[in-house]
């Protein structure tokens, strides 16, 4: 186990160089810059003034190195669309509502979606089955920010019974509403589709068969049996799930106006704010890269046949 | 370094990768659904209004300060309208900055105006970290030296006077001496005005709107050599002779130069000095001489509330503004959420026409004289042929794509660059020159001794109607001289790179609007990239007209030199006009104020360009009356 997690780790800081680099270049490559010329070409001083200003002016990899080195110190830098301020400081003010809208969102959608998938395997190609499974096929297909659109069409604009948009956790919760209904919905219909698949894969085991055929309730045999052996598929969606509600979503922040890290991220590649995104990027590889390591580990805890090697 | 996950039994469990393929599905779709084409509008609809401006270069001129002191008229439609209570409330109604608010005036918690717009920290085109990255509320924190009225005049701002020396050289703009910032430190002052040019020209401030003062534009003095580094800023063209005295130099004679000042606005020197630009950015350290100070600051938020120290004619009616950065404005204008949006969409302009309530909102105006274009780099082959460019030319149909895709309403033809009403236009004189001949472009063509298969015809992506004009247009080329287009779509920052780079985009479709009412900023774009123009075009004798034009202040001889200019820049078939864009806005009926009044140009009602900034005089002036008292608004 020591031998697995010292080569993850090695692994887990090679990611990290791998992934800053390759994105360092990549804004490197793209035209454009911390800088507007939609109306008029900058003047080839003020140009330069930029550049130097924003340490834009060294070859990439040395800004490459400095940024990694102070990054290693917990320094990313200043934002370069706003001014003046740290973007941690920036990060750690987005990200307590990227982790609300994700916490609130998982917490009604991975439960629901389960029990979906469960009561859907359970009455396998029957009616429900068949509303369930078209249910997380929709859910799953259309994207949030097309669910965003007509959500709030439909329940801010024609009816009003919520904002549009906006986000005050403390003030209005009502502003909380869609959004959390609309990043949850995604989760609801991956995890019904895959809760169902696993409750059929394992409601056709052997083990099961025979706790049956001693007699063992239906209710017994798949709440101490069934479910207790669908928690490794359980935990290896858990974890993307939960990476994705704590990096936030794009999609649905940018919608519903939230100031989360999603919003974030999206607007620092509009603006080519070099900084924000290498931080933001470094960050969500961070939290990925350790979520799927406490997933591997969770696997042994859940599953003693699983060995880490 | 790779993991390994073993496990006796894994038939049950998916593996991570299959898990992710089916959670990808859903982003897959995004993107396809996301890259759909936006369908062209089907009918026309109504008018554009346009109306002439004064041609005449702005000249030393004395005036006094107009901003409106004295609270509106109620109108007789609302004063009938308003609720009784509203108006027993209203009648001796003062806000919190003690000013007696309108007899038809809305409870003073209704006066709140709420936009859609980038919650950007720069309150000031001078902070951010570009000018063209401002906030929706933005620029109300202090009065500029000049500003522009609905009839695009240029009024007092900061300066009540303004004079020029005998060698045209040097500006004397006389200060208002009874604009306080709200610190209580003084008031707005020449050296704010000093303190601002100089942080614009330091290099390790890193502005980019430093064409504007520099030579070729606004002229100011050792602007560009203290940008370059080879003098100090100290030594820029600005000083004073006493504290309400401003002295402007500038290296040529530059009679527009009150039409550009209306983007001089102040910092606080005293609070520059000790928080850095960004001191309006936070609520404890912000200073401000306009109606507003900035309350709070969110990315995804922005509130600014009455100045209270406010001069009694800067002092504003409303209580307090918030901008949000909508992703769908046009659904938040219609949930009652902001109270006036910009319509630019066919699809939006679809609904206004078809909607009898926002329809009746919607007041079309000239905006900022915007003109859509195609562009050849002359310098690549084979668009340095100009009998081949003359054929392509010929061949794009803008009355029909104004009919069916722009929209009347959204738009005109453009047969020139300056837009009828902006000074200099000349659109009778130039209509005979790109006109739409399929007949003569195929002739043009076999004459060009071109012969080529395939083109490529990028655009900038931030105009939703781009993608079905470029479309149409492609489609005349095919048609008409059987070569294939290909269009290509790209966001700003990568257009603009890519067109001011070597090689640049042979052929693109991009807009220009004004920064100044002055023709020497419209056609300064095309004096070629290597002079700081947009485009590779390059004329000598164009650039010898502009030059003489632009010193100059006797009429009409100016404006026939521009007039001469724009010819010769049509008749080069380098540049392909497609329309003058009109601004759709939509406005709340209950807001009211001398601002929504028609003027002479903007002969509808509704608050023309520039809107809620200090460049115009009405942020003081507008209210919310108690007709929203019958509307389901939203106050977030």
């Amino acid at each position: 186990m020591t031998r697995y997690l010292l080569q993850r780790l090695l692994g887990f800081v090679f990611v990290i160089l791998v992934v800053s680099f390759i994105t360092f270049f990549l804004m490197w490559k793209t035209p454009g810059g911390p800088f507007d010329e939609t109306n008029m070409p900058l003047e080839p001083a003020a140009k330069a003034n930029i550049i130097a200003k924003y340490g834009l002016n060294q070859p990439f990899y040395v800004q490459w190195a400095k940024y990694m080195i102070a990054a290693v110190h917990g320094d990313f830098g200043y934002s370069f669309k706003y001014p003046g301020q740290k973007v941690t400081t920036l990060f750690f003010q987005y990200w307590p509502n990227s982790l609300l809208l994700g916490g609130l969102a998982v917490l009604w959608s991975f439960p629901l979606g389960a029990v979906l998938g469960i009561v859907a395997a359970l009455h396998r190609n029957r009616f429900l089955d068949q509303i369930i499974t078209v249910f997380a096929l929709i859910t799953v297909t259309l994207p949030s920010f097309a669910l965003a659109f007509f959500a709030l069409a439909i329940f801010a604009v024609d009816l009003r019974w919520f904002p549009y948009g906006g986000w005050n956790p403390s003030g209005d919760p009502k502003t909380l509403v869609l959004p959390v209904i609309i990043f949850g919905l995604g989760t609801v219909g991956s995890l019904a589709r895959y809760m169902r698949h696993g409750m059929l894969d394992v409601l056709g085991q052997d083990y099961i068969r025979t706790a049956r055929a001693k007699g063992v309730s239906r209710t017994k045999v798949i709440v101490k049996h069934a479910m207790r052996n669908m928690l490794v598929p359980i935990v290896t969606i858990f974890g993307p799930v939960l990476t994705n509600a704590i990096t936030g979503s794009a999609f649905v922040e940018e919608w519903f106006v939230i100031p989360g890290i999603g919003h974030f991220y999206l607007d620092s590649i509009t603006n080519r704010d070099y900084p924000v995104i290498m931080a933001s990027v470094l960050i969500i590889a961070v939290i990925l890269t350790l979520t799927y390591l406490l997933t591997d580990i969770a696997y042994t805890i859940l599953d003693p046949r699983i060995r880490l090697t | 370094m790779s993991s390994h996950i073993s496990r006796t039994s894994s038939k049950m469990v998916l593996t991570r990768r299959q898990m992710l393929k089916v959670l990808g599905a859903s982003g897959a779709t995004a993107a396809l659904v996301a890259c759909g084409a936006a369908a062209p509008a089907a009918t026309a609809t109504t008018a554009p209004t346009t109306a002439p401006t004064s041609t005449s270069a702005a000249t030393p001129t004395s005036a006094s300060t107009t901003a409106s002191a004295t609270a509106p008229a109620a109108t007789a439609t609302s004063a009938a309208t308003a609720t009784s209570a509203a108006t027993a409330t209203s009648a001796a109604l003062k806000n919190s900055g003690g000013k007696l608010m309108p007899a038809d005036a809305a409870p003073l918690n209704q006066q709140v105006y709420q936009v859609s717009g980038a919650a950007s920290p720069g309150t000031d085109g001078q902070i951010t970290g570009s000018v063209y990255d401002r906030s929706g509320i933005s620029d109300i924190y202090d009065i500029p030296l000049t500003r522009i009225d609905h009839d695009f005049n240029i009024v007092p701002g900061a300066a009540t006077s303004w004079n020029i020396s005998k060698d045209g050289l040097t500006w004397t703009f006389k200060l208002r001496n009874d604009l306080p910032w709200s610190d209580g430190s003084g008031n707005e002052n020449a050296d704010d005005f000093i303190a601002t040019m100089q942080h614009m020209a330091d290099p390790a401030t890193g502005y980019d709107f430093t064409w504007y003062w520099d030579k070729g534009a606004g002229n100011i003095k050792n602007f560009g050599e203290a940008l370059a580094k080879k003098v100090p800023v100290s030594q820029v063209g600005v000083s004073k002779t006493d504290e309400y005295t401003l002295l402007v130099q500038t290296s040529e004679v530059t009679p527009y130069l009150p039409r550009m000042t209306i983007y001089y606005m102040p910092f606080n020197a005293k609070a520059l000095k000790a928080h850095g630009p960004q001191y309006m950015t936070n609520p404890a350290t912000c200073v401000s001489s306009g109606p507003f100070v900035v309350t709070s600051w969110s990315p995804t938020r922005f509130e600014a509330a009455i100045n209270t120290k406010a001069a009694p004619d800067v002092m504003p009616y409303i209580e307090k503004l918030t901008a949000v950065p909508y992703q769908n404005a046009f659904q938040a204008y219609q949930a009652g959420q902001i109270d006036s949006y910009g319509v630019t969409t066919a699809a939006d302009i679809e609904t206004v026409i078809n909607s009898p309530t926002l329809s009746k909102q919607a007041t079309p105006d000239v905006g900022d004289f915007r003109t859509d274009y195609y562009f050849f780099d002359v310098t690549q082959k084979p668009y340095d042929n100009k009998t081949f460019r003359e054929a392509l030319g010929h061949l794009l149909d803008r009355v029909n794509i104004v009919k069916n895709i722009v929209r009347p309403i959204l738009g005109r033809p453009a047969y020139g660059f300056l837009a009828p009403g902006f000074p200099a236009s000349n659109e009778e004189a130039l209509k005979n020159i790109q006109t739409y001949d399929p007949t003569l472009a195929k002739q043009l063509y076999k004459q060009s001794g071109v012969n080529v298969s395939n083109l490529t015809m990028t655009y900038r992506n931030d105009n939703p109607l781009y993608p079905a004009i470029c479309a149409t247009y492609a489609d005349a080329i095919k048609t008409n001289l059987g070569i294939n287009v290909e269009i290509k779509s790209l966001d700003g920052k990568t257009f603009t790179a890519e067109t001011l780079a070597t090689p640049s985009i042979p052929f693109g479709c991009v807009s220009y609007g004004m920064d100044y009412l002055d023709p020497s900023d419209m056609l300064g774009v095309f004096k070629g990239s290597k002079e700081g123009g947009r485009h590779t075009w390059n004329n000598t004798q164009y650039q010898q007209l502009l030059a003489k034009a632009g010193p100059m202040t006797q009429e009409p001889e100016r404006t026939q030199l521009y007039q001469q200019a724009e010819k010769i820049l049509t008749e080069s078939f380098a540049f392909i006009w497609i329309y003058h864009r009109t601004l759709v806005n939509l406005w709340k009926p209950y807001l009211k104020g001398p601002g929504f009044l028609p003027g002479k140009v903007n002969t509808n009602p509704g608050w023309a360009w520039p809107g809620l900034g200090a460049f115009d005089p009405y942020p003081s002036s507008f209210y919310i009356s108690n007709e929203v008292l019958k509307e389901t608004r939203t106050i977030v």
